[in-house]
């Protein structure tokens, strides 16, 4: 038998089919039986009690008759005969004979009662009743119950009363036959029980058979075992059962065959999943909104220097960190506002050296509304910094040469008009109209040249702002029409979209005015045929966003990588400094410039100035 | 010789008064020997018609005058199979479950009679005040621990003729005062001092004698008692008309009212020592006899009784019964309402095994 059935026999209240039909059929036959006990017990007790009772009065009234003179003359020796011979009937316990005044006139077997008032409540009844009275009572010396025929003696067509007569019963031998009676019920019906036991048992088996067939599987199945085969043919509801029920395993065999599978592929992207985590460079850490460590992967150990122990799990991730450290306020920060944006770079301070890492985090599971537990995942972008800052070495000295030798070719070209102009002088002044020449060339260079440095002085002297909140729009509109003029000439349309409730931006407004008019103005050189000027302003989140946009000839992306390097220019005029400043006034405004184009389709210049904070 | 009744008439006429000393009777048992005022020994007669008796021997052992005593000390130490049993035996016996004891009702009286033709007691007024003024509730409580039935009547209850309504009255010091001053115009002073003769003296006897006198000195009568402890010297004063009133009880030979009415009141009986004389008594008494009719015959004898109560020649005190006791080891002893003499002795055996220790 196996565990499950024995577990599923254990349970409190459990009892087989079987065991339930045996039950029934033996409860059945033991109520019949009973019944039929109590039916025959009753009919025999009346039955013999009747015979009893009969044989009682029968006696009483003979032995009235008798002694009748014998009462009349006070004859108590004659009547001790009379009882004492009638006690020889071996039904008979005892006889008395009352006189006319109640007195026992004899007692068979107890002459010492002789002429004595019996006060016991029987004997007190007995000589009071003027009819036979038949009463069964419980004598004081023993335990079974006793007949007592009480008869009043009269004389002949006399209603004087001379005496009573009693006598006694024993109801043994009703007991005895009734107790007889009940053996015989009992024998017959223990063996009527046995072969009731039998019977039942054998049928029960030909009906519970198939179902304990069927409930064996049932137990298989629940061990596992999906494979069996269910073979039952009783041609009733039994066999529909074990048919469904083999169908049921059937079926429940495919869906563990498929969630097997499914378990597999799920144990294997786990591992998948485990393998990345463990191999990955980035360092994933996940604590719960108590702070303490549910999980950390390799790289996270390496990162943040967390001892590679199992014990790591489970406790405060700030134990780790020195509280004043940035790494535990950015966790501290995280916890209390997980869903925010928190992606931010740190500088670890781990012994004598510092790492930057680059984090973020993120709510990994929560319970409705309520995160439960985060994320960080840490990337380790010290060494990137450390290129990085090669690189931006490397590029500041190409710009450097780049400047350079752009401000030498700037320069070199009216030094170079000024040193011809000033070699021919002597030769050449007598002609007419060199002179005139040489005073338009030559102050016009040196002019170029003054502008040269004075531009360059601009782009490297330290910022001087006066930051009002200044309204772009207004700006714009005054910037428009300084140019409006040179637009006209030029065949240029200028349009413009601003809308009015565009917030104020912290500027200096003669600064930006310049920004403003230089991009136009470049836009307007990029169309020496005419075309539009779009400017389109916008606010998005924290910042305003305005775009000059051009239908001129447009630049390559080579230009645009370069076009706010000092120098750099594509205008056969210009010192190639104007969008370099440009550049750095709105650098310094907090803002960001951009330059996009394509070639042919015009370009697009978009700045990007910080709302003013209220 | 009634306790060998019936007895051999040529044998009774041999021996003449020595038959007394060799009796033939009827019994289980025939005489063997008597050791005067010591001892009777009977053997086993093995013709006797109802089969031979179980004992081998019966031996009487004899305590004269009575000495309740030593029969106790010879029972409880075994030397006594039976033993009558007076006054408070039982009360004395440590163990009594160790032994049987039988009591029934007999067919006796316990009575007082009175010389009729004594000129002191010739009035039946002054012998009804006698009855009268004896309470015998009191007297059988105290003197014989109400072991008996108080008598009112001459016939006991169970005697063919017993009439309940035939009674006398009770104790009542105002009917016999009564019947006193109805006997004689004399002043109390003058009547004679009467006398009363006992057979037994012993210490109950003594007391009950006591307590009668003070029944009776109530009514101013004096009272002398008399003892004659001899048998025969009593029986032959109460024959002599010197006898006032004697103490005496009445057992029935058999259950016929004949053997306690004619014995003690027919003029000619031998037994009537209260010299009663009654001519109508007589004959009735004769007509009785030949009564077969049960009940006609036990009206006749209430008659009698009644006729006689008129006279009251004595004066009834208590139905006496049968008081034995037995060893345990004694069996099928049936006690009979006759008396203890008459009980039949041929199914008597003994069962040593038995006997509890």
């Amino acid at each position: 038998m196996s565990r499950s059935k024995e577990r599923l026999l254990k349970k409190s209240g459990f009892i087989s089919l079987r065991y339930r039909f045996i039950l029934i059929t033996s409860i059945m036959l033991l109520l019949l039986l009973t019944s039929l006990a109590l039916v025959l017990g009753i009919l025999q007790t009346r039955t013999i009690r009747g015979r009893i009772e009969k044989q009682g009065l029968a006696i009483a009234k003979n032995l009235a008759t008798i002694s009748v003179d014998h009462l009349i003359t006070y004859n108590y020796i004659a009547l001790e005969k009379l009882t004492n011979q009638a006690v020889n009937n071996p039904d008979i316990i005892y006889v008395i004979i009352h006189d006319k005044e109640g007195k026992v006139a004899s007692y068979s077997r107890r002459p010492d009662l002789q002429n004595r008032l019996l006060t016991d409540k029987a004997s007190l009844n007995a000589i009071e009743v003027k009819e036979p009275l038949i009463t069964i009572h419980v004598p004081e010396s023993g335990t079974t119950p006793v007949l007592d025929v009480a008869v009043p003696v009269y004389l002949p067509g006399s209603r004087a009363r001379w005496g009573t007569i009693r006598v006694c019963l024993s109801l043994e031998l009703m007991y005895q036959q009734i107790r007889q009676t009940l053996w015989s019920i009992l024998i017959l019906g223990s063996v009527a029980l046995a072969i009731g036991i039998l019977i039942s048992n054998w049928v029960a088996q030909r009906v519970t058979r198939p179902l304990e067939t069927l409930v064996g599987a049932t137990i298989e199945a629940a061990r596992g075992n999906l494979k069996q085969k269910i073979s039952i043919h009783t041609r009733d509801e039994v066999e529909i059962l074990a048919s469904n029920f083999s169908f049921m395993i059937r079926e429940i065999l495919a869906h563990k065959q498929k969630l097997e599978n499914q378990l597999k592929e799920i144990k294997r992207l786990q591992q998948y999943a485990e393998k990345i985590l463990a191999t990955m460079s980035d360092g994933l850490l996940a604590v719960d909104m108590d702070g303490i460590i549910t999980a950390v992967n390799p790289a996270a150990h390496t990162i943040l220097g967390i001892p590679q122990s199992p014990t790591v799990k489970g406790c405060p991730v700030l134990n780790f960190f020195n509280t004043d450290m940035q790494f535990s306020a950015y966790i501290q920060q995280s916890l209390k506002n997980p869903s925010g944006k928190n992606q931010r770079e740190i500088h670890l301070q781990r012994g004598e050296d510092t790492r930057i890492l680059l984090t973020g985090s993120g709510v990994l599971e929560s319970d409705g509304k309520n995160p439960k537990q985060l994320i960080f995942n840490l990337n380790d972008i010290t060494a990137l910094k450390k290129l990085e800052a090669q690189i931006r070495q490397g590029q500041r000295l190409a710009d450097l040469g780049t400047m350079a030798a752009g401000m030498a070719h700037e320069i070199r070209n009216p030094l170079s008009a000024i040193k011809t102009y000033v070699a021919l002088l002597p030769e050449k002044i007598e002609k007419p109209g060199f002179l005139e020449k040489f005073q338009r060339t030559v102050p016009r260079e040196i002019n170029r040249l003054n502008t040269i440095i004075e531009e360059l002085l601009e782009l490297s002297r330290p910022p001087k702002y006066n930051f009002n909140p200044t309204d772009i729009r207004e700006l714009l509109r005054q910037s428009i029409e300084l140019l409006e003029a040179d637009f006209k000439v030029k065949g240029i349309d200028c349009q413009w979209e601003i809308p009015k409730e565009l917030p104020r931006v912290m500027a200096d407004a003669d600064q930006l005015e310049k920004v403003f008019i230089n991009l136009m103005k470049n836009g307007a050189q990029a169309m020496p045929n005419g075309g539009v000027i779009f400017i389109h302003s916008s606010c998005e989140n924290t910042r305003v966003i305005i775009n000059f946009r051009d239908t001129g000839h447009g630049f390559s992306s080579e230009t645009a990588e370069n076009i706010f390097n000092p120098f750099f220019t594509t205008k056969a005029k210009g010192t190639g400094l104007g969008l370099a400043i440009t550049h750095k006034v709105i650098s310094e405004h907090g803002g960001q410039i951009e330059a996009k184009s394509r070639k042919g389709e015009g370009s697009c210049f978009s700045v990007s100035l910080p709302k003013r904070q209220d | 010789m009634y306790q060998a009744a019936i007895i051999p008439q040529k044998d009774v006429i041999r021996l003449g008064k020595d038959f007394g000393k060799h009796p033939v009777g009827t019994g289980p048992f025939r005489f063997v020997s008597w050791d005067e005022g010591k001892s009777i020994c009977l053997k086993r007669f093995k013709e006797y018609y109802a089969g031979p008796a179980y004992l081998n021997e019966i031996h009487y052992k004899i305590y004269p005058g009575g000495q309740d005593p030593q029969v106790l000390a010879d029972f409880q130490n075994g030397n006594l199979e039976e033993m009558a049993v007076y006054g408070d035996v039982k009360g004395k016996l440590a163990d009594t479950k160790k032994f049987q004891w039988f009591h029934r009702p007999s067919l006796s009286l316990f009575f007082y009679g009175m010389n009729v033709k004594h000129p002191n007691l010739a009035n039946p007024d002054l012998r009804k005040a006698l009855s009268s003024a004896i309470n015998r509730k009191i007297f059988v409580n105290q003197i014989y621990k109400g072991r008996f039935e108080i008598a009112k009547t001459i016939l006991p209850p169970g005697m063919p003729g017993y009439n309940p309504l035939n009674r006398m009255e009770d104790y009542n010091p105002d009917l016999a005062r009564r019947h006193l001053n109805q006997s004689s115009g004399k002043a109390l002073e003058d009547v004679p001092e009467l006398e009363i003769v006992s057979a037994l003296q012993f210490p109950r006897v003594e007391k009950e004698m006591a307590m009668i006198k003070e029944f009776w000195s109530g009514l101013g009568i004096k009272l002398k008692i008399k003892y004659i402890t001899d048998w025969k010297s009593f029986e032959a004063y109460l024959k002599t008309d010197a006898v006032q009133i004697y103490r005496y009880a009445w057992f029935a030979d058999m259950p016929d009212p004949d053997s306690f009415l004619y014995s003690l009141f027919a003029s000619e009986s031998p037994t009537n020592f209260m010299k009663f004389q009654d001519e109508n008594v007589d004959r009735m008494l004769l007509t009785a006899r030949g009564i077969v009719d049960p009940v006609e015959r036990a009206e006749t004898y209430q008659k009698i009784e009644a006729a006689i109560m008129t006279s009251a020649p004595l004066i009834p005190l208590f139905y006496m019964s049968v008081d034995r006791a037995y060893q345990s080891y004694v069996k099928s002893v049936n006690v009979s309402a006759l008396g203890a003499h008459t009980m039949p002795l041929n199914k008597i055996w003994l069962d040593k095994s038995s006997q509890t220790n």
